[in-house]
């Protein structure tokens, strides 16, 4: 069927589709829900009704006990805010490692695989478990991201895939903070699909354009690191447990030739052998000899196994300002409460604390030297020790000027022109997500605010009292007298001097920016009808507006 | 999901009174699997979503402005669910319909333009939408909804709610062509 589908057709698909509910789906659904609603039985019987409609709304469980949870977070966000959270990756301006027929100019020109799918097609297919089993070859500059884990949890991230959590497989942290330092360039991810979920395989570090012939992987073994992967064209003759890589198709022992590659494999290669595109990783020990390769084949790369995928999108639309214009526009405040972009690395330096002179932490972004980035108002970072500098933060940040300083928004989460709808945030979902708690996520939709518009974030020994106004993101506008129109609406914090945002009553088309937060949320009634003061429950995970912005007036910042 | 909405039960559902609740809904409760079932293609998904809708109906009664416009109201929450349902696989692989169940779906002789193999091909395709794409596809084709009553379903006009299912089956016919390149 590759002409257009019919009305018919597309009706007929779907029904058999729908058909597929069982007989006794509607009864158990129906005594769920009344279960779920409460004072019923859930067996189902035909005399349970649901019990009595409560008054105000409930949050949803959460998925950790609460406190449990919130202490995660705050202490995330607390370790971030202090500048201690490890975070490393590579510059983005390297090169890759030379191979031969490599370098080409684009890393979307890369060929492993014939055809490719976009990021977004990948990611919807891999949710869906078609990817299962499969390889994907992704290039992009790829992160260390921390998770939200009571024991260790490191990811890898790839730039423009925020939905996209690399499982780091057996390596260690350092182990693969290490690896990711020594990566050159635009990276070329490999990893492999199981269950609906990624676990890094390694990177490409030869082959990434055109696999090498077989013969080509002697030129390259001493440029490939331990572990990394390397594509190569091939006549495998397999016997069980190893084999060889040949460019012949009739090798044997007793015609061997000159530029054979013994490789190690598993049994399913069979013993027949096969002519075909080999993904091999070299597992020489990091202190190899020269000329000490261990060749392993770990995959291999044709149509049916691997999917690869577009370099994802992670450029800004919009003006660029150079950094010696940022520096000086601080002075006058012209850029006072616009929103910039910083592709850098928020480091620390030792400072004499103006108090007590004992020496602490400031953040400042490497290429702005002393203009100092605060953190929700504030201007130092944490006690420090001697010992220089410590990077605490990398990756796209996103700060608003603000009384000659870079007040820090976060880091960006996605791509400022694609903002996600208010109907696809999930504070609950996010949270399971391991996202990154400084992540800005941009949002489409209304920011509809009637009462006080500021509930601080709770910071650790710090009880605040909780506001008795709500905010609420909204999909579609307000009616004319300010009442919500939706019944999907999410409630908001506002940051203190949001960029963006007015005064008091606001009912203003986004896009905004958010991030996951620890906030004193038990006010906010989801229909927006009734502003229920209970601020005993603790601490509670919700969105925190930090700025309505304009994706075409964003500015990056450019260094010389 | 078009059952006669009976106003006099929907108001005393809003005063509290749930077995007013569960008439309006018990009449719902078949069409509202099927469309769930339509948009995630998965019977533990359209369960869950649909179950998850009547319980956020219920807690939201008095969110809902116009009582003439219930259907088209809870079938919004629906899709909400069914929408946050799908992206949360991106974590939780949940079952896939599996090939079988479809091919052993009955083809009457003589069915509309397609059969089993096509059918397969054109559900594939199918599930490489957008659940947004998606969800335009099933309120249209399988719900048989006009473009005005999907607008006020979403919450867009319709010129938009047109725009939209416009782009939703060029990109059925994309993803199909793509199918039929494997």
């Amino acid at each position: 069927m590759t002409e257009r589908p019919s009305d018919d057709a597309i009706r007929g698909m779907l029904e058999a589709r729908a058909g597929g509910v069982g007989p006794d789906a509607e009864r158990a659904v129906l005594a769920g829900a009344r279960a779920a609603i409460g004072g019923t039985d859930s067996a189902g019987t035909s005399d349970v009704r649901f019990g009595l409609r409560p008054v105000t709304t409930t949050r949803p469980p959460s998925r950790a006990p609460l406190g449990l949870a919130a202490v995660a977070v705050a202490a995330v966000i607390a370790v971030a805010v202090f500048g201690t959270r490890p975070v490393a990756q590579p510059s983005a301006t390297q090169a890759v490692v030379p191979s031969l027929g490599v370098a080409g100019a684009s890393p979307s020109d890369r060929i492993v695989v014939a055809g490719s799918v976009r990021a977004e097609e990948f990611m919807h297919d891999l949710s869906a478990g078609r990817l299962d089993g499969k390889l994907a070859v992704i290039p992009g500059r790829v992160v260390v991201a921390s998770g939200r884990c009571l024991a260790e949890c490191t990811f890898v991230k790839i730039d423009g895939l925020p939905e996209l959590w690399i499982a780091k497989g057996d390596r260690s942290t350092l182990d693969l903070e290490a690896a990711i330092g020594a990566l050159t360039g635009i990276p070329v991810t490999v990893l492999r699909i199981e269950d609906a979920h990624a676990e890094l395989v390694g990177w490409l570090a030869a082959g990434a354009d055109d696999p090498l012939p077989a013969n080509g992987l002697a030129l390259v073994r001493d440029t490939v690191p331990a572990g990394g992967l390397v594509a190569v064209d091939g006549w495998l003759h397999p016997d069980g447990t190893d084999g060889v890589l040949t460019g012949i198709s009739n090798w044997s022992p007793a015609n061997r030739g000159g530029h054979d590659i013994g490789v190690y494999l598993d049994e399913s290669y069979g013993t027949e052998p096969r002519y075909g595109t080999y993904l091999l990783r070299n597992q020489a020990p990091p202190s190899r000899l020269p000329g000490q390769a261990s060749w392993h084949v770990v995959g291999t790369l044709d149509a049916l196994t691997t999917v690869r995928v577009d370099q994802p999108r992670t450029d800004l639309a919009g003006p660029t300002i150079p950094a010696a214009d940022v520096t000086a526009a601080l002075k006058d405040g012209s850029l006072d409460g616009t929103v910039l972009a910083i592709d850098g690395e928020l480091q620390t330096v030792i400072w004499d604390c103006p108090l007590d002179a004992r020496p602490c932490l400031r953040f400042y972004v490497d290429g702005l030297p002393g203009i100092a980035v605060t953190w929700d108002g504030a201007l130092q970072g944490s006690f420090g020790e001697a010992g220089g500098q410590v990077s605490v933060m990398e990756g796209r940040l996103l700060v608003t000027p603000h009384k000659g300083h870079l007040e820090l928004l976060g880091r960006l989460d996605g791509a400022l022109d694609q903002p996600v709808a208010v109907t696809d945030l999930d504070a609950d979902e996010y949270r399971a997500g391991n996202r990154d708690p400084l992540g800005l996520l941009p949002v489409d939709g209304w920011l509809v605010a009637k009462g006080t518009m500021y509930c601080p974030m709770l910071r650790p020994g710090i009880g605040d009292p909780c506001s008795t106004g709500y905010s609420v993101l909204s999909p579609t506008a307000p009616d004319a007298s300010g009442g919500l129109t939706s019944d999907t609406n999410e409630p908001v914090v506002i940051h203190r001097g949001a960029p963006g945002v007015g005064q008091l009553p606001i009912a203003d088309p986004g896009p905004f920016l958010v991030r996951e937060a620890v906030v004193r949320d038990a006010c906010a009634s989801s229909n927006g009808t009734t502003v229920a003061v209970d601020c005993g429950g603790g601490p509670i995970l919700g969105w925190l507006l930090v700025a309505r912005y304009d994706p075409a007036t964003v500015r990056v910042v450019t260094f010389p | 999901m078009e059952a006669i909405v009976d106003l006099g039960a929907l108001a005393r559902a809003r005063d509290g009174d749930s077995s007013a609740f569960d008439a309006l809904v018990e009449a719902r409760v078949g069409s509202m699997l099927r469309t769930a079932m339509a948009i995630t293609g998965d019977e533990a998904e359209a369960r869950d979503a649909v179950q998850d809708a009547l319980v956020a109906a219920w807690r939201q009664l008095d969110s809902l402005r116009e009582p003439g416009a219930f259907d088209a109201w809870l079938t919004r929450i629906l899709v909400n669910r069914c929408r946050r349902g799908l992206r949360r696989r991106i974590r939780i692989r949940d079952r896939e319909v599996p090939v079988e169940v479809v091919a052993e779906v009955a083809i009457a002789p003589g069915e509309p333009g397609t059969d089993v193999v096509e059918r397969r091909a054109l559900e594939r395709a199918f599930d490489r939408l957008s659940v947004d794409e998606r969800t335009l596809l099933v309120l249209h084709h399988f719900d048989g909804r006009p473009l005005a009553s999907i607008a006020e379903v979403l919450g867009i006009p319709v010129g938009t709610a047109k725009s939209r299912l416009s782009a939703a089956r060029r990109s059925l016919e994309r993803a199909l062509e793509r199918e039929a390149a494997r």
